[in-house]
């Protein structure tokens, strides 16, 4: 730390000593002596702003990123020398990590962000702003690290959900993993990412959507007996008013990593549970393209014992190394969710509940 | 190694309880799959002699199942197992269904770690006890924990008399192995798995 002040004290000096000269001799040398970042909103986005003051304008600066180092971002910045300012700073966090200055070659700053996210372009703006007498900034370059539009920001929609009621339940969660991949990758995990996907395109299509669990948590709380968490989500149907439909979100897992495809269960409570099976199952299918292992007819304790015509989609099988790894890509993800939301409105079209 | 000392303490088991009950019942080499479940019977010779059926001494045919590589159904295996007054029939297949599979195609879904406690057989209802092993080494999704269930109860539903199984751990009805199926109350036989 001390080394680093004296460092930035040295350079502080050179430039004294130097720039006064410099700026006689071409006029064009750049001190960077100013530095502040605030986090903004923008059209509901986030915005991380780092401002990088110069002590006169025409700047000629560089934009890069790395395809090896994906979450720098790198800029050039011709006849500058670094003035009043650390040479590394921590950021925010969530947008940008820190950032680095580095004196390139001579009077050829290297500023580098390391961002929280991969850096594309539409992710990041880089401009200069004009000195504002009234704000106190000078000449300044401006670097915006935009939050990442998530793949179901504008999620889409689907047809005859509006004005239903569904319940989600996200299979597992918080001390019970649910089943575990070759690789890692945890149940709980993929059937809450989905259930949020789902939740989002029904919720942009008009329905009203309950989620037995939004994180990752046990619905009844720690140390519950089996039965008591597995009547917790059926409960969160049950209380809630005017539930039409129960759909649990899991992945299957089998003893041998050979099984593979995608499946439905229900109880026959009545006719509509296989309709329901097999609307989703169908689009499912259609959608994913995995092997089609058909809706069965189990006697699984959410299915059985919710109110409401309910399904237990398994969307494939973790236990397979090849179908772990569809199920932890956001890809996938997101097809699923969306054949869940066709299936569902296919339901109620079929069934007129 | 583990393996080796087992086949030999077995293989010693054997040939001592061959010996001792003769040679002309029991030929092992005659049966194919079965054999294992022969052994199996080796090390339960306990001369307590409390048990009621002592008439049912001798070996019997049974059916044990077990689900194929992708998981879509059950196989019937057939295995001659021996009974005696400490083994029962029930007993005897359910061990049997505990030793394993060795066959092409077919794949073990009970954890080899669980091990039975007891099963009895009252009003058609057949209560099965088996150590914690079962769910707590058990990691399966609906179809693993549906293949599980399925060949415990199509096993004992092989007797006729025996309508539907109640699954207990440690003497207690389990409420689920692992979290789909409700298996508190008896689970009839499972035929769809059968095909």
């Amino acid at each position: 730390m001390q080394k680093l002040f004296m460092r930035a004290v040295g350079i502080l000096l050179l430039c004294f000593v130097f720039l006064p000269s410099l700026c006689l001799a071409n006029g064009r040398v750049h001190a960077l002596n100013y530095f502040q970042y605030h986090v903004l909103q923008e059209n509901g986005r986030n915005v991380l702003r780092i401002e990088i003051g110069l002590d006169h304008d025409n700047l000629e600066y560089s934009v890069h990123t790395n395809q090896y180092k994906p979450k720098q971002l790198i800029i050039d910045l011709q006849n500058t020398e670094i003035g009043d300012i650390r040479q590394d700073i921590t950021l925010d966090g969530r947008l940008g990590r820190y950032m680095t200055f580095r004196e390139l070659e001579r009077r050829h700053m290297q500023v580098m962000v390391s961002l929280a996210a991969q850096a594309q372009p539409q992710n990041y703006r880089v401009y200069t702003l004009k000195a504002d007498r009234e704000a106190r900034k000078p000449f300044r370059l401006v670097i915006d690290v935009l939050e990442p539009v998530q793949s179901v920001s504008s999620p889409a929609q689907v047809e005859g959900v509006t004005g239903k009621t569904i319940v989600l339940d996200p299979g597992h969660g918080g001390s019970d993993s649910g089943a575990v991949g070759p690789s890692g990758l945890q149940e709980k995990d993929v059937t809450l990412a989905v259930a949020q996907k789902v939740r989002a395109i029904l919720q942009n299509s008009g329905a009203r959507v309950v989620m037995t669990r939004e994180d990752d948590r046990d619905v009844y709380g720690m140390n519950a007996t089996d039965q008591q968490e597995l009547q917790a989500r059926v409960n969160v149907g049950t209380y809630t008013p005017g539930t039409q439909v129960f759909l649990s979100i899991h992945c299957n897992s089998f003893s041998s990593p050979s099984a593979h495809g995608t499946a439905t269960y229900y109880y026959p409570k009545g006719d509509a549970d296989a309709t329901l099976a097999e609307d989703l199952q169908e689009a499912l299918i259609a959608a994913g393209g995995l092997s089609d292992r058909g809706i069965n007819e189990a006697n699984f304790y959410v299915v059985k014992h919710a109110a409401v015509p309910a399904a237990l989609v398994e969307l494939a099988f973790i236990s397979n190394y090849n179908e772990e790894g569809l199920l932890g890509s956001a890809d996938f993800q997101d097809k699923m969710a969306m054949a869940i939301c066709r299936g569902l409105g296919k339901f109620f079209q079929d069934t007129g509940i | 190694m583990m393996r080796l000392f087992k086949t030999a303490v077995l293989g010693a088991a054997l040939l001592a309880m061959l010996l001792a009950v003769g040679c002309a019942q029991n030929t092992p080499g005659s049966q194919d799959k079965a054999s294992s479940s022969v052994k199996q019977q080796a090390p339960e010779n306990k001369d307590t002699g409390n048990k009621k059926d002592t008439s049912a001494v001798g070996e019997i045919t049974i059916k044990v199942y077990y689900p194929n590589e992708d998981g879509t159904k059950l196989l019937a295996v057939s295995r001659k197992v021996r009974t005696d007054k400490d083994t029962d029939k029930y007993t005897a297949a359910m061990k049997s269904l505990l030793s394993g599979t060795t066959a092409k195609g077919q794949v073990d879904i009970i954890p080899k770690a669980a091990k039975l406690r007891g099963i009895k057989v009252e009003n058609g209802t057949a209560r099965v006890d088996f150590t914690q092993e079962l769910v707590k080494s058990f990691s399966g999704g609906s179809t693993g924990e549906s293949m599980l269930v399925g060949s415990i109860v199509d096993t004992l539903t092989e007797f006729p008399e025996v309508k539907a199984v109640q699954i207990l751990v440690n003497g207690k009805e389990v409420e689920t192995i692992a979290g789909h199926m409700d298996t508190s109350v008896p689970v009839k036989r499972m035929d769809k798995l059968i095909k």
